[in-house]
């Protein structure tokens, strides 16, 4: 059997080289296509066509890696190759982690997350499959106004349900902690802030927010418990904590 | 060169079916083979992984549905192969219609009017605007993995909380908007808060089974709320 070490090594080698490989694969298809029909559009054309949108994507992109990565674990690889993440993958590994009871940062919620998110890739894959192949009998009904209404509003239906189980006092791998919402406080009024300013920014920017609000928690946290006001009690700890 | 010859080729299909979509199908298999092996290690039975499995699997249906129906209007403007490969692989519905969008914007076309070249073009904006998550993962994902184990080792109670900021900051920036928009997208939200506490109050009172599917059902429901909410608002 291998060491906790040697299976993180090699699952992140593994994570690398299909990184790499996807790269690649996405940047050849249409090197092949041009080719193929001698419609190369120029470097400088790509250069300048795609400058305002790396712009946009590029700090969203680092945003979402430094925010997503503790929880996903090595499943990070993945996640990001076959994207998705804040509708599906997230809500996927948060669900694996919670019913086995395995907490984020360990070996075992790492391992439960990427079979987590393989499973889930693969089925968006064949559903997709599926939805080209039956194109012509599916369109009326997935393109019909409900459908399009319900697609539109997945992150609600999501977030109501998970929100109410990432809020309270216990967390993944049984761990309960007392008074951390604290924390969150400045981060709450900032979002607050920005939505009144312009909720379309509260969107669209969603990622850059995360990454402006994710130190004030993390710091704020780490004062509060420092200090005593926030309380953990582990599943392994014999001492219980003050209820309300 | 038209747009749509290019769009709709078979060299197109081929392209994507075998080198895209089949290559990142096996990356798939190959990352669950080896964690599944590593949960036999680690002393996982069988039963508890068909559980994580079952429940994956319940719960990527209806977002991946949610996918389709984003493929079928991406499908109308770009054809069926490169939506099909891009949704399938690492893309996103709102992306890809800015994407081509910003494509095509900065070379003064339309879509109607866009030649193969141009279709050519909007691959490679797609693509090379995308990698940058790609690229970060090669630098950072090992360290910042690994960064995360250690905080646990060091402390395991801070190692707790710390891990729980990560999830908390998502959930206050991604709900309060919502809840601050009011309307359908938080009748939406207190809908799927509502299903969820139904199921949980069932699970406690014996429906063990349910545990598995609660934020599948969840979502269902919410998300067919959803449309009543709409009609009722008009």
């Amino acid at each position: 059997m291998q060491t906790t070490k040697e299976y993180f090594h090699s699952i992140h080698r593994l994570g690398r080289l299909c990184t790499v490989a996807a790269l690649l694969i996405m940047l050849g298809i249409p090197t092949v296509i041009s080719l193929i029909f001698g419609t190369f559009p120029g470097f400088l054309k790509i250069i300048t066509a795609s400058a305002g949108l790396l712009a946009i994507m590029v700090p969203l992109a680092i945003a979402e890696v430094i925010s997503y990565t503790p929880i996903l674990g090595s499943s990070v690889y993945l996640t990001f190759i076959t994207g998705n993440i804040l509708n599906l993958k997230l809500p996927v590994v948060t669900n694996a982690q919670s019913i086995t009871n395995t907490e984020a940062g360990t070996e075992e919620a790492d391992v439960i997350s990427t079979i987590a998110v393989s499973v889930s890739s693969i089925s968006t894959i064949v559903l997709i499959a599926l939805g080209a192949l039956l194109l012509v009998p599916l369109k009326p009904v997935l393109t019909s106004a409900s459908a399009q209404t319900a697609a539109a509003n997945i992150l609600p239906a999501l977030f109501g349900a998970m929100g109410l189980g990432l809020l309270g006092r216990k967390v993944s791998g049984g761990a309960v902690i007392k008074g951390r919402l604290v924390a969150a406080i400045i981060p709450a009024i900032i979002v607050v802030a920005v939505t009144f300013l312009s909720p379309k920014i509260a969107h669209q920017a969603s990622g850059l927010l995360i990454l402006i609000c994710l130190p004030i928690t993390y710091f704020g946290s780490k004062l509060l418990y420092k200090r005593g006001k926030i309380s953990v009690r582990l599943p392994t700890d014999t001492v219980t904590i003050e209820e309300d | 060169m038209e747009f749509m010859q290019i769009a709709e080729s078979p060299s197109l299909y081929i392209l994507v079916g075998v080198f895209g979509i089949g290559a990142v199908l096996i990356m798939a298999v190959v990352f669950l083979r080896k964690s599944w092996i590593r949960a036999n290690e680690l002393g996982y039975t069988h039963d508890q992984l068909k559980d994580v499995v079952k429940s994956s699997l319940s719960f990527s249906l209806v977002p991946s549905i949610a996918i389709v129906v984003g493929f079928f209007s991406l499908a109308a403007m770009l054809g069926v192969p490169w939506p099909w490969y891009r949704l399938s692989v690492i893309g996103s519905v709102a992306y890809e219609i800015m994407a081509a969008d910003m494509a095509l914007s900065s070379i003064g076309r339309e879509l109607v009017n866009a030649s193969g070249t141009d279709f050519t073009l909007m691959m490679y904006v797609m693509s090379v605007s995308i990698t940058g998550g790609l690229i970060t993962i090669l630098f950072l994902g090992k360290k910042l993995q690994e960064g995360t184990l250690k905080l646990k080792e060091k402390d395991a109670h801070w190692g707790a909380l710390a891990n729980s900021c990560f999830m908390l900051t998502i959930v206050v920036v991604l709900v309060i908007p919502m809840i601050l928009e009011g309307g359908v997208s938080l009748l939406t939200l207190l809908s799927s808060a509502l299903i969820a506490i139904i199921l949980s109050l069932l699970v406690k009172a014996g429906a063990k089974w349910l545990s598995s599917f609660v934020l599948a059902i969840c979502l269902i429901g919410a998300m067919a709320s959803s449309v009543l909410w709409t009609n009722l608002l008009g």
